[in-house]
């Protein structure tokens, strides 16, 4: 398969900006296989990056790697000043200032939507509950289902669900947040409100990566596409660079499948 | 509407036997008319056997004399009692071993499990292993095992019981530890009690209807609770301010045996006649300013075919008396032999020796005589008590008991001291004084007002226990197999139910940045209790149903007594009857409860 491969892509963030992620020269295994080759890659701080590839691509395990939900075996990864090593205090450090949202979902079905929210806060940032409360109450209105607070995850819709996912990572205050295909598993009716969200929080000047396939999201608000292939970066460029005019075969190839 | 239309067309011309409806009925009815035709034959063929072998198919024997004796009996009990009474002790003890060994159970199942899960190789080994081995080892060749192989032999005798931390004592005879007992002024509490339950069911039925209500969460459970403790804990200090004794509270005491009993003078008499009934958990004092205790050494340790001198005194602890002091019986005897003594536990235990290397102190070997390799038997020892108080509380049977002492001064004491006393607490303990004269025996025996609770503390006086709360090890033993055997099960259960939680729960979890363990016991636990509970009940139902093993181990659960009864009395149908319906009870009581809890924890979905 290497042989095959060329020369992997350097997906620097533009000069100037200040970077907040760093990741170079990662290189990570799942036993054998290759998931992640050579990637380099800087984030600048309010910078919204979209990262897209065929499934398989290694897209997933790179941003789970930011977080450290996945172990990377060779190469930096620094986050906001902290680079993940295997020290502890290290990783919850980074993961305390990164937020996610996964393609599933993952509330706590045993906890209210307000306790799903307020968890993390109370227990990791140490706020006192009506202060987390207030916060969560804050987020839940700006992701527009305020009245959904004591309900249930198993009571909520799949949009809902997942906006709810979304005020649980942002009440924790992250300077970055990342988006594992937040819509995948959604309904494409109720994609449109989980969008929303997400173009509102890039256009407040949040920094995003986020993992998806809805290139509509990606013209509106992306500052830079990244696309991916056998766990490599493929081609760089803006989401026009993209629509008008990808360089790789496999850029195509890809492109003409999900337009 | 359509249906309507369509179905009297089509019903009148069906015949009956090939109507559904009547299939159904006619099919029920017969049904029920074999089950009642098998039942009277079988209730009638067994009325006739049991009425041909004269044997009693009735419940009228249980009225009678049991005479069965039970070793463990949780209220009081004696064989003269009736059948009911001694059925009543096995169902209690059935419940007192099910209710127990399902906590346990549940708590070592809970740390296996997540042991079995656990980062670190070992502790997931040693996690397998415990599980593989115990779940495949037939519960009664555990039960056995632990009965014969580790509780029989292993503990000390009861003459030399280990003292753990907290006045907990075991021996061979079984575990005994304090506890605390409701005395004569708990009716004064009870009131309080049950204001206090109430409180709680009130408090939370409120606290409820607000967090319905409220905007914000509520927290149900703590006001309630803390409401619950204060109206009990002022209940108790009411209840304890009366600081009289009931009427009548009398003590038999004789000091010679060591023994006496409190009792209600109801005739007003002054003297214990037998209609006076006997007042258990009493506090009492026994205070006896100088006695004596005598013992005689003992060859009772054997091992490799030598035999060691050992004595003991009845347990007798440094903080029961101000000073005493250890002597021979007849120390010319003693001074001509070169026998000395030394405390293995001042004053009460220790071994005779001869100091045969002449260093002044003990060495291991100096206890046996080397010319006959026994003992130096048969000597005797005196204790010298001084200002002996000791604080007792009157056992179920409302009995006291001390050690026995005599009046101190009818042997002459003498010069021979300790040679070495490493647990001296009195400084020079050296006995000089020479005394012929015979002080009388003195006891001050007082009855001290209690609280509606009194705390009992283990006394070994003699070669029993006294005092506390006493665990057989028949009761140890059948615990520890259920216990260990159905914590097996449980283990793997909890395992099961953390890997059926979804993986995104706890990386959703991490990526908040909560800890391991906050991901665990906030997230992961949760979800796994909910996945584990009905495996785990059904397993709770079978601890208490495989207690019936306890023939094993000795133990009177309500098996065994009702074995004994239906040998005695021949009724094993009624005996079959009465087993069945206690335990179909015990098991529906569990799961009843645990359903409900089931119920309550059960995830909310649309």
């Amino acid at each position: 398969m290497s042989n095959v491969t060329p020369a992997p892509v350097r997906a620097d963030a533009p000069a100037g900006g200040q970077a907040i992620i760093t990741i170079e020269g990662l290189n990570k295994w799942f036993g054998d296989f290759h998931v992640l080759r050579d990637i380099n890659l800087s984030v600048n701080q309010g910078e919204v990056v979209v990262v897209i590839g065929p499934s398989g691509s290694g897209k997933s395990t790179l941003i789970r790697c930011i977080n450290h939900l996945e172990e990377h075996q060779e190469g930096r990864i620094v986050v906001d000043g902290t680079e993940l090593t295997d020290d502890v205090r290290n990783i919850d450090l980074v993961r305390r200032e990164t937020g996610m949202v996964f393609q599933s979902f993952n509330l706590f079905p045993h906890l209210t939507v307000l306790e799903n929210i307020t968890l993390a806060p109370i227990r990791v940032r140490k706020w006192k509950r009506t202060q987390a409360e207030e916060r969560a109450r804050f987020f839940l209105d700006k992701v527009g289902i305020p009245e959904q607070a004591l309900k249930y995850p198993g009571q909520l819709s799949g949009g809902q669900q997942q906006r709810v996912a979304i005020a649980r990572a942002l009440t924790m205050g992250p300077k970055v947040m990342l988006f594992d295909e937040p819509t995948s598993a959604l309904d494409p009716e109720v994609i449109g409100e989980v969008l929303e969200v997400m173009v509102a929080l890039a256009q407040e000047g949040m920094t995003m990566i986020v993992v998806t396939h809805e290139m509509g999201f990606a013209r509106e608000v992306g500052d830079r596409v990244i696309f991916m292939d056998a766990g490599q970066i493929v081609e760089v460029g803006s989401p026009e660079h993209f629509f008008l005019a990808p360089r790789e075969a496999r850029t195509k190839a890809f492109l003409s499948k999900i337009l | 509407m359509a249906v309507a239309d369509r179905r009297p067309s089509v019903a009148p011309r069906i015949p009956f036997w090939r109507n559904v409806n009547t299939i159904g009925i006619l099919a029920q009815v017969v049904f029920v008319a074999v089950i009642l035709f098998g039942v009277v034959v079988l209730v009638t063929n067994t009325l006739n056997a049991l009425g041909r072998a004269n044997l009693p198919a009735d419940f009228s024997w249980l009225g009678s004399r049991a005479g069965i004796p039970i070793a463990e009996t949780p209220i009081p009990y004696t064989p003269n009692d009736p059948y009911w009474r001694a059925l009543l002790i096995g169902f209690l003890n059935t419940l007192k071993i099910a209710g127990i060994g399902v906590v346990l159970a549940s708590l070592i199942g809970i740390a296996v499990g997540v042991m079995r899960l656990a980062s670190n190789w070992l502790v997931r080994s040693i996690a397998t292993v415990y599980i593989e081995l115990l779940r495949n080892i037939p519960l009664a060749v555990q039960i056995v095992f632990w009965y014969t192989a580790v509780l029989l032999p292993i503990p000390p005798r009861i003459n030399n019981p280990v003292e753990l931390p907290g006045g907990v004592y075991l021996s061979n005879v079984g575990l005994a530890f304090p506890f605390l007992y409701p005395t004569y002024r708990f009716g004064a509490w009870i009131p309080f009690l049950v204001v206090a339950v109430a409180a709680v069911v009130i408090g939370v039925l409120w606290r409820r209807r607000l967090a319905r209500r409220s905007e914000r969460p509520v927290r149900v459970w703590p006001l309630p609770l803390l409401a619950a403790v204060a109206i009990a804990g002022g209940g108790y200090y009411v209840a304890s301010l009366d600081r009289t004794l009931p009427d009548g509270l009398a003590i038999d005491f004789t000091i010679d045996r060591g023994r006496g009993v409190v009792y209600r003078d109801v005739d007003g008499d002054g003297v214990r006649g037998p209609r006076d009934p006997v007042m258990p958990f009493a506090s009492t004092i026994v205070r006896i300013a100088e006695a004596e205790l005598t013992a005689s050494t003992q060859n009772i340790t054997e091992s490799g075919g030598v035999v060691r001198s050992t004595f003991r005194f009845p347990m007798i602890l440094g903080r029961d008396v101000e000073q005493a002091v250890v002597a021979f019986g007849d120390p010319d005897e003693a001074a001509e032999r070169g026998l000395e003594i030394h405390f293995t536990r001042f004053p009460s235990r220790g071994v005779v020796f001869v100091d045969r290397d002449g260093d002044g102190a003990f060495t291991p070997g100096e206890e046996i005589d080397p010319a006959t390799l026994t003992g130096f038997g048969g000597v005797r020892l005196v204790m010298t008590v001084f200002g002996y108080e000791r604080h007792i509380v009157a056992d179920r049977d409302g009995q006291v008991r001390t050690p026995a002492f005599s009046p101190s001064g009818t042997v002459r004491s003498a010069e021979v001291a300790p040679a070495e006393n490493p647990f001296s607490v009195f400084g020079a303990a050296a006995a000089t004084a020479t005394r012929d004269d015979v002080v009388p025996l003195v006891a001050d025996v007082e009855l001290r007002p209690a609280g509606p609770l009194v705390l009992s503390r283990v006394h070994v006086p003699v070669s029993s226990y006294e005092g506390g709360m006493r665990l057989t090890v028949n009761y140890l033993a059948l615990l520890l197999a259920l216990v260990i055997y159905t914590s097996a099960f449980i283990g793997e259960i909890v395992r099961g139910g953390i890997q059926a939680v979804a993986k995104g729960q706890r990386e959703a979890a991490l990526a908040l940045g909560l800890s391991a363990s906050q991901t665990f016991s906030l997230v992961v636990f949760p979800q796994a209790l909910r996945i584990v509970l009905p495996p785990v009940i059904s397993q709770y139902l079978n601890l208490t149903k495989n207690s019936s093993l306890a023939p094993l181990a000795g133990y009177g659960e309500l098996f065994v007594i009702a074995t004994i009864v239906q040998n005695q009395t021949g009724a094993s149908v009624p005996v079959a009857l009465l087993l069945i319906a206690s335990y179909l009870f015990i098991s529906f009581a569990f799961a009843f409860v645990l359903n409900i809890v089931n119920d309550r924890l059960a995830l909310v979905e649309r």
